[in-house]
């Protein structure tokens, strides 16, 4: 018997927001989450715990980058916010049961 | 005095406006009340003044708020003279199918205790009226 081992990395990309992911810095988001895809960063943890306010525009770059990572093969987790006014349209709009949400890094970057 | 009415130029920084402007309408209910209902609040007014920006195009470049608290309710009215809403024609988004857009008016009329939509001498009215 031939007994071949190895180890392989897994990379996750971390993007830490701070501060308003509203319209005015959803397109910003959404081309930072396409060059990571571009490089070929498909496992995408953005941690949210540092922003104070969230609207549907910008849940909608995150839920973009969510689609077009699983589409590659990853996946996109957040680290969830902390502040109500953040977490809240997660709530109204369901996605805090489609997203994998944590609530530490050190969770969302564990088990790939 | 506190301004009751805001005008905004019709672009996504100037929307940054209506978290201080609202926040200081609610001064009169009280810190406690006012902490309990500002932040839903400024979502859904947020969400409506970025779905006439995004979909009326206001030809004036401009959004009109205007607010009045009476008693337990916020009354809330926007306008803008741009392209007519079809409201038949907004749909409300399937939770088992997640999409990418679309999410506004869920939100708003989640928060809001009515919303009333009117064309009114060529401009859209949007009415929502909020507990507080």
């Amino acid at each position: 018997m031939d007994i071949l081992t190895g180890t392989h990395e897994i990379q996750v990309a971390t993007v830490a927001l701070t501060g308003r992911l509203d319209a005015l810095e959803a397109r910003g988001l959404r081309d930072l989450l396409d060059s990571h895809l571009a490089s070929g960063h498909s496992r995408i943890v953005v941690d949210l715990r540092a922003l104070e306010f969230v609207d549907s525009a910008g849940l909608a770059a995150l839920v973009k980058g969510m689609k077009d990572c699983r589409t590659a093969g990853g996946d996109l987790r957040l680290v969830a916010p902390t502040e109500r006014d953040a977490m809240r349209v997660f709530e109204l709009t369901r996605f805090d049961r489609v997203f994998t949400m944590n609530a530490e890094l050190e969770d969302a970057l564990s088990g790939w | 005095m506190i301004p009751t009415a805001l005008s905004l130029d019709a672009d996504f920084l100037a929307l940054r406006k209506i978290g201080p402007w609202l926040h200081a309408l609610l001064a009169e209910i009280g810190d406690e009340r006012r902490t309990a209902v500002f932040g839903r609040i400024e979502l859904a007014i947020h969400e409506l003044a970025t779905n006439s920006i995004e979909h009326g195009a206001p030809q004036d470049g401009a959004i009109h708020l205007s607010a009045e608290v009476n008693g337990t309710e916020l009354l809330v009215v926007l306008r803008d003279n741009g392209v007519e809403c079809d409201v038949s024609d907004i749909s409300t988004p399937d939770p088992d199918d997640p999409q990418v857009r679309g999410y506004g008016m869920m939100i708003i009329e989640q928060v809001a205790s009515s919303l009333d939509y009117e064309r009114s001498d060529d401009n859209n009215v949007w009415t929502a009226i909020f507990a507080i």
